[in-house]
């Protein structure tokens, strides 16, 4: 019994040894590695790439002090890897891309393609496909400058898109999501847009920021009279302005096509049954400012695709597909004098907001269909689940050309689910 | 040999669970880290269903041996081939035997060095990886197979944990939509697929080296069998696993795709990088079944050289695995060699105990008419 304990203890302390003694020869200090935790990287007139890095600097100090230490470094090349190169050459510590958590990628560089980008980000071993990748119609290098309540961007931005994003109907956005998108037939990529704008004051008013669209329904406050960018100050030093995501960036292959607003990028997210809690006002009918805020807690969006289709690829051209989208909202403020309590009101509202989800999916698939032609749904991908290898490859090609031509009737069922702690508003005299 | 083992008495016997758990063992524990892209080549959202069709193929394997093995009770390979061979040729079977182990050997080792290579230690020297790897199956061989069991039914288990843990924390990215159509490409390729895939349920043959060790020899076709059916149920998960994270075009880009979807997956910030502690599961899963396919070739070549201990085999076999496993040199060409292994082996697999089948039903009446038997 004692033999068979020293030998397993023996094997053990082998396969230990195992793990352990190959990293004894490159052993590397912490202080040697460059900890990346942001990239930006855009067009740059003369080279082709300007990068911005913003690394860590680790330190023996508490956890928060050391979050709020960064080096920043700007290289360009002409591909990233050249000017990742060049970062390297200037730095003292070895380049490590494991800890990056957002790349911003510039509208200007994602408008002429990012296939070049992700070659080199998947041959690195350590970087993760876990990373946020968003897109800025800002400068890149004032994103990244961009440091609120010690928080350097990198972190702020990952604390957006993890806590913020969801509520804003912003899509998923990770690297994996753009390396699907842009490897698998059948669907495009969609990247969340980070704008930066001007932080409330109390002149109100609605923030710009940078030059897409403005929210439909922004849940934003406004904003005062901060500039932006590279405008100029007047004489006072210029409001910080604040990363905000807010829609999202169509891609068709690896190149942008365009912007769509929060409005439009929930609706994507609705028929990919990816909502998790987008929250947008809704004006109710009746006298006055009545209204409503809704989170729209999940959707459950089913295709009906003509059996002809599947089975002929010449036919699905022109044809009519049926979604159905059916979806749960909480009630999360409501300013009216009906406060919803007969199962006849109720109805008479979750009608109004099915009318609503109808008409921002059907602006989507106009946009989607008629202006950028891009398969932003994934609509594709459910024909491909659902032919034959054969008969999908032929139409694979064309995909998006023929996506254009889809008839999409849309019909949505929204209940409302939950109301909060109340069942009507503070100072309503209404009975239940 | 017979001797050797029956002077070890009962220290080398081992039951029919400890016997399937390390077929499961053989047949999973290496090939599932780069087939879902080698798959997913060939059968694209099929790749999955192939493999789990490719069961069929192992289980014939096993049927076989288990013929075999039940008209020889208390006989391994060798001495199946000793009793119904010329002796010439039971020496070449030995060796084929001993060639097919190595070659097993040789191209997991090589596998696994570079998934440890790659993607932790970039830096660190591939030698010294071949030399330790080769150390600690060497060790293991040498222990024996009853140690090796003992082992794999304490560190196999927590492998299909591990399986289990990564195709829950697949859930939030995963889409399962990605398996489909479950024919991917095609029937043809569906079916080849299969075939490839049976390769690595036939490497269950590797467990006719030690089927005289086993302790309740009437069981060990249905111990094989559902081994068998295990360790290609667990690939089969894998290559779906791989599939509905990576997508099923996106997954024959990466070379140890289930190693990607490791570092993808995590629960919130909390179990993130856990892609280490995975494998270093499937690495003392792997060692486990090097060691035990190192064992086997140590007999086989025992036996072919008739040496009266294996452990004399022990040394020089270590020395060839650690040279053997530094080749071939690129990724491309350890890929190639991978698909090579599982173009041929299946054919060798399914041969080898089908012609011991045929010459142990030709002996019978030979031996019914001497009305003695051979024993060895």
């Amino acid at each position: 019994m004692r033999g068979a304990l020293t030998r397993a203890l023996l094997a053990l302390s082998l396969l230990a040894l195992c793990v352990m003694l190959p990293g004894c020869g490159g052993a590397a200090e912490i202080e040697d590695i460059g900890f990346v935790l942001a990239m930006g990287v855009d067009r740059h007139e003369e080279s082709g790439i300007k990068l911005w890095l913003q690394m860590a600097l680790p330190s023996s100090g508490p956890e928060g002090q050391a979050q709020q230490e960064s080096l920043p470094f700007i290289t360009t090349g002409e591909t990233l890897y050249q000017a990742l190169m060049k970062a390297q050459a200037q730095s003292s510590r070895r380049i490590m891309l494991g800890h990056v958590r957002v790349v911003v990628i510039g509208e200007r560089l994602a408008r002429e393609g990012i296939a070049a980008l992700l070659d080199p980000l998947v041959r690195d071993g350590s970087f993760r496909y876990r990373s946020w990748v968003v897109v800025t119609p800002d400068p890149v290098g004032e994103v990244m400058q961009v440091s609120l309540g010690g928080q350097v961007a990198a972190n702020y931005i990952n604390d957006l898109m993890e806590r913020e994003a969801p509520t804003a109907g912003v899509p998923s956005s990770r690297f994996i999501d753009l390396l699907l998108a842009v490897e698998e037939r059948g669907m495009e990529a969609l990247l969340a847009r980070l704008a930066l704008a001007e932080q409330e004051d109390d002149g109100g008013g609605a923030p710009q920021a940078g030059g897409g669209p403005g929210p439909a329904d922004t849940m934003l406050g406004g904003s005062g009279e901060g500039v932006g960018g590279e405008a100029e100050t007047g004489g006072e030093a210029p409001a910080p302005r604040i990363p905000v995501v807010d829609g999202a960036a169509v891609f068709k292959g690896d190149r942008m096509v365009g912007w769509i607003d929060r409005r439009l990028s929930a609706a994507v997210l609705m028929l990919k049954n990816a909502i998790q809690g987008y929250t947008f006002t809704h004006e109710l009918a009746g006298e006055g400012q009545n209204r409503a805020v809704f989170s729209l807690l999940s959707t459950n969006a089913r295709f009906s695709i003509p059996r002809e289709s599947l089975t002929d690829p010449a036919r699905i051209r022109g044809s009519t597909v049926r979604v159905n989208v059916a979806g749960l909202v909480r009630l999360r403020e409501l300013i009216s004098s009906e406060q919803y309590l007969t199962l006849e009101s109720l109805e008479r509202l979750s009608a109004d907001l099915s009318a609503r989800v109808e008409r921002d999916i059907r602006d989507l698939l106009h946009t989607a269909q008629a202006e950028f032609r891009s398969d932003v749904i994934g609509l594709g991908e459910r024909f491909r689940q659902r032919m034959s290898h054969s008969k999908w490859a032929q139409v694979q090609g064309e995909w998006d050309e023929v996506f254009s031509t889809l008839n999409i009737e849309v019909t949505a069922n929204i209940e409302i689910r939950k109301r909060g702690q109340t069942m009507r508003s503070p100072g309503q005299d209404t009975a239940i | 040999m017979a001797a050797a083992m029956a002077s070890r008495g009962d220290r080398n016997h081992i039951k029919n669970a400890q016997f399937a758990v390390l077929t499961a063992q053989t047949v999973f524990s290496t090939g599932f880290l780069a087939v879902g892209g080698l798959f997913a080549t060939i059968s694209e959202s099929g790749a999955w269903l192939g493999t789990l069709l490719g069961a069929l193929g192992g289980l014939a394997v096993a049927g076989l041996c288990s013929l075999v093995v039940q008209m020889h009770p208390g006989k391994n390979l060798s001495g199946i081939a000793d009793a119904v061979l010329p002796k010439a040729i039971s020496k070449l079977v030995s060796l084929s035997y001993a060639a097919y182990c190595v070659w097993l050997l040789a191209a997991g080792t090589r596998q696994f060095i570079l998934a440890i290579w790659i993607p932790f230690l970039q830096t660190a020297s591939p030698l010294t990886l071949a030399i330790l790897v080769a150390a600690v199956t060497l060790y293991g061989a040498n222990l024996g197979i009853e140690a090796i069991a003992r082992a794999s039914i304490v560190f196999f288990p927590v492998v299909v944990l591990s399986i289990l843990v990564l195709a829950g924390l697949s859930v939030p990215v995963a889409a399962p939509g990605r398996l489909l159509p479950a024919v991917g490409v095609g029937v043809p390729e569906l079916l080849r697929t299969s075939l490839l895939a049976s390769s690595f349920g036939a490497e269950c043959i590797v467990m006719m080296a030690f089927v005289a060790h086993t302790n309740e020899p009437e069981g060990v076709g249905r111990a094989v069998a559902w081994g068998v059916l295990v360790g290609m149920v667990m690939m089969a998960a894998v290559v779906a696993i791989d599939t509905v994270v990576l997508g099923s075009r996106a997954v024959t880009r990466v070379i140890f795709p289930v190693l990607e979807v490791a570092k993808l997956v995590g629960f919130g910030e909390f179990l993130e990088r856990s892609e280490v502690l995975l494998l270093s599961v499937w690495f003392c899963a792997a060692l486990l079944k090097q060691a035990t396919v190192f064992h086997a070739s140590a007999r086989s070549i025992a036996d072919t050289l008739g040496l009266k201990n294996p452990k004399l085999a022990l040394v020089p076999l270590g020395a060839s695995l650690v040279v053997a496993s530094l080749y071939p040199t690129t990724v491309v060409a350890v890929l190639e060699w991978v698909r090579a292994f599982l173009r041929y082996t299946i054919w060798y697999a399914l041969g080898l105990p089908l012609t011991l089948l045929v010459a142990s039903m030709l002996r019978r009446p030979e031996r019914a008419h001497q009305g003695e038997g051979r024993s060895r």
